[in-house]
């Protein structure tokens, strides 16, 4: 197990690398940053020299190694556009993109494997197609969209919720609404088919065959080994939530991640792209971890001591 | 001139006595973008300067005409070519309890000007050689050779600011102190600035309001229901499409003004053979639709361009007229240029930066195509798009030319010498002599004189196809009085109050 979490912690460190070079290849490809830090009316002298104040003007790969070097001390450098260091203001901004990413994940646990599990168990049913119906349309409305219509709805015609900010409980509704929408068709979709492929094996018939009543089959036998595969997308679901529902975070005004990378690329501020990317790209592994360690809580069959 | 003091026109008369009066109430701004920064030597955009200016106080400022306006100066004086002299306000304090004076105009203005600082704008004040004090009161400001400028810059940049700040104690970033009339509160970024009334009456007679909250809010649909349900009193920006609803709404008022700046479209002469023709230039103006553009793309929401500066700006010229929509003399330009069998041109498009860009550049090559300069329309993101721009890699571009008109305006687009950032190959001798000797013609009759000219040649020579300013759009509350746009976007609060 320790053998395992090793590899596993190596692994992490490598793919931070493998972010940290892209992000920094990759936004230079997309032209020159101070050109688009700087209004067109700045004159070229000041232009020169506050690329030399952000130390733009050396060549890109000294540029990496010098970053490189003092990435590993735990600075990710300043943020052009706050002047402050980049690592805090992403961190500062993880709560709030964290609230919403676990709210949205609970919301989707507790509706969508109840409900997967229920459609599972009477598929076919007129019940059954209805939700089906209703999970398509959650994960194909665009978040962009549903986002606009629940605050015209809500807070513009109902006068119930407030439309945006981060200010309280009832700002959390709506785009937690928005967000679940989608997760939760995906989770009902997943669990409903895995219950459906379970209930079609031997134990179950002897579940039954020992007279276990069918809502003990269900909760017991059939819909914890139809998790597995639900907790693998759960895991990818919150990982990408945590990397900022950019959207979502947009429309509502959510003072997240998501809001800070678009602002962030919007205006070429590199150290704080740079250091979103890295944040989120470790969450991201971190989660996936989790994840593969869940596994052999669900499944006793699952073990990392053979070091494999 | 030389001698006499120049009193300036004083659009708010009242200024001077403050009548007493308690503040009152919240008032919620919502903007589409945020601060990017507490410091106001460091911020750039037009939303971050309206959250500095009801902080902090410039020596000039501006009427919402543009003109400009005695703020912590009360008059100046040109001493003679190279030498301006202040006289500042008295009993100005900041919110630390400092006394306003010359020492901190030397201050502030060597702060603005030093290599150390993140400031793109530093080189507006770069002629300023040294600020002298002459009393607590009074300062010169010596120049470089004659820099007839000053007083414009002196009224867009350069927030003044305590010793607190210059002397580096207090980090201008993390807390911000000026003398303005309202007083720095708390700032978390995207999600609300707040400010308080300042104790000390503002010498402009505000404050008005016990507190400022500004929220930035980047989608639209989203800011029009925040007015909507009370959440916001002011909102910007406003898209025309969403006029008539708030028109329908009770208790919202529309506020609307022209912009400065110029929606055009700007001709490459460096990569297009064709464009280095007038006639060619010249037939593109006649062929392009503009009426119709403004009343369909952009359903009325903005006001015809005859040349490249629109009014609001020195040396606009009301006599000149927009080229009329005449396609049958644009053909017959095209074939005394010796195109009358047309040309391709690629003409590149931002999405979603200007009101309207891909849609109002799609009907624009439709047009030109109709007479025989057969154009394609490419979307480009905005970071190669402007790389394209600097570059000078596009045939044609529609672009947004940011209107006041500084030195920096004209010599990124106009001269020659210089080359600027936008410039695309344009040259005119004249142009370019105009252009160097305006910002060193120390009389403003005469400046003006030569900035107007500059827009007449424009108008004939036509770098570009001028096309609109664009309508700026603020909804409010009916609740909110006393409040008056400006041209150029920025938010200044003046004596806003809610009732």
């Amino acid at each position: 197990m320790t053998r395992f979490l090793l590899q596993r912690l190596v692994h992490l460190a490598w793919v931070v690398l493998a972010i940290s070079i892209l992000v920094f290849v990759l936004i230079h490809l997309s032209g020159d940053p101070i050109r688009l830090l700087t209004p067109l009316d700045a004159r070229p002298e000041d232009i020169e020299r506050v690329r030399r104040l952000y130390g733009l003007d050396k060549p890109l790969v000294l540029q990496y190694v010098d970053f490189l070097g003092r990435a590993v001390r735990g600075d990710l450098g300043e943020s052009f556009r706050f002047g402050q260091p980049a690592m805090p203001l992403v961190l500062q901004r993880l709560p709030a993109t964290a609230l919403l990413a676990a709210s949205t994940v609970a919301v989707t646990i507790a509706v969508g494997i109840p409900l997967g599990a229920w459609c599972g168990a009477r598929a076919g049913s007129t019940a059954d197609w209805a939700v089906s119906v209703g999970t398509f349309a959650g994960i194909s409305l665009p978040s962009f969209w549903l986002g606009v219509l629940l605050i015209l709805l809500f807070a513009d015609r109902l006068r119930l919720l407030p439309a945006s900010g981060f200010d309280g409980p009832a700002h959390l509704v709506l785009p937690v609404a928005t967000l679940s929408v989608y997760t939760t068709g995906l989770i009902v979709r997943m669990v409903r088919a895995d219950v459906i492929a379970v209930l079609g094996q031997e134990f179950v018939r002897t579940a039954r065959a020992k007279g276990l009543p069918e809502g003990a089959v269900l909760g017991r036998h059939v819909v914890r080994n139809a998790l597995l595969s639900t907790v693998t997308v759960l895991g990818l679901q919150l990982g990408s939530l945590l990397g900022g529902s950019v959207v979502v975070e947009a429309v509502f005004a959510w003072p997240g991640v998501g809001w800070l990378m678009l602002q962030a690329i919007q205006t070429r501020d590199l150290p704080l792209v740079r250091a979103v990317v890295l944040v989120v790209g470790t969450a991201f592994v971190l989660i996936n971890l989790v994840v593969d360690l869940l596994y052999a809580a669900l499944d006793p069959r699952i073990r990392y001591d053979h070091a494999g | 001139m030389r001698t006499t003091w120049r009193e300036l026109a004083d659009a708010r008369s009242a200024l001077a006595a403050p009548a007493p009066v308690t503040p009152v109430g919240n008032l919620l701004i919502v903007q589409g973008v945020d601060a990017e920064s507490l410091d106001p030597h460091v911020t750039t955009s037009g939303a971050s300067k309206g959250m500095m200016w009801a902080m902090y106080d410039k020596l000039l400022e501006r009427s919402p005409d543009m003109k400009i306006v005695p703020w912590l100066a009360t008059s100046y004086r040109v001493v003679n070519d190279t030498t301006w002299e202040f006289r500042l306000r008295d009993n100005v304090y900041f919110h630390n309890g400092e006394k306003f004076g010359a020492e901190h105009v030397r201050e502030t203005i060597a702060r603005f000007k030093h290599p150390q600082l993140r400031n793109v704008y530093a080189g507006q004040l770069r002629p300023v050689r040294e600020v002298e004090v002459v009393n607590p009161l009074t300062v010169r400001i010596h120049t470089d050779g004659p820099f007839a400028l000053l007083a414009e810059v002196l009224s867009l940049y350069c927030e003044m600011l305590p010793r607190a700040i210059t002397s580096g104690q207090v980090d201008p970033t993390r807390q911000a102190i000026g003398t303005g009339p309202y007083r720095f509160t708390e700032w978390i970024p995207n999600q609300r600035m707040v400010m308080d009334f300042a104790p000390r009456p503002h010498f402009s007679g505000q404050p008005r309001l016990r507190r400022l909250v500004w929220r930035p809010v980047p989608e639209a649909a989203t800011r029009l229901v925040e007015l909507k349900t009370g959440a916001a009193h002011l909102i910007t920006p406003v898209d025309p499409i969403q006029i008539p609803e708030l028109e329908a709404t009770r208790n919202v008022a529309i506020v609307r003004f022209r912009q400065l700046a110029s929606q055009i479209v700007v001709l490459n002469m460096l990569k297009v053979r064709a464009f280095q023709d007038v006639r060619v230039r010249q037939a593109l103006n006649y062929a392009t639709d503009v009426d119709t553009l403004i009343r369909t793309v952009m359903r009325g929401a903005a006001y015809r361009l005859a040349s490249a500066f629109g009014p609001g700006i020195p040396g606009y010229d009301e006599t000149l007229r927009p080229y009329p929509y005449d396609p049958e003399r644009a053909r017959q330009l095209l074939v005394e240029a010796g195109y009358g069998g047309g040309f391709d041109v690629t003409l590149v498009t931002p999405e979603g930066r200007y009101l309207n860009d891909r849609l109002a550049s799609e009907a624009i090559a439709g047009m030109w195509t109709r007479v025989g300069v057969r154009t394609r329309v490419q979307v480009m993101d905005w970071s190669p798009f402007v790389q394209g721009v600097l570059g000078k890699t596009h045939d044609a571009f529609f672009f947004q030319q940011v209107g006041v008109l500084l030195d920096a305006t004209t010599s990124i687009n106009f001269d020659s010498d210089r080359k600027g950032a936008a410039w695309q190959g344009y040259h005119n001798e004249e142009a370019n002599r105009l252009i160097q000797e305006a910002p060193r013609t120390m009389d403003p009759t005469r400046r003006n004189e030569m900035y107007r000219r500059l827009n007449q040649i424009l108008h004939r020579d036509c770098p570009w196809v001028y096309l609109w300013n664009q309508q700026g759009v603020y909804a409010l509350q009916q609740r909110v009085k006393g409040w008056e746009p400006h041209v150029d976007g920025i938010i200044r609060l003046g004596n806003i109050s809610l009732v």
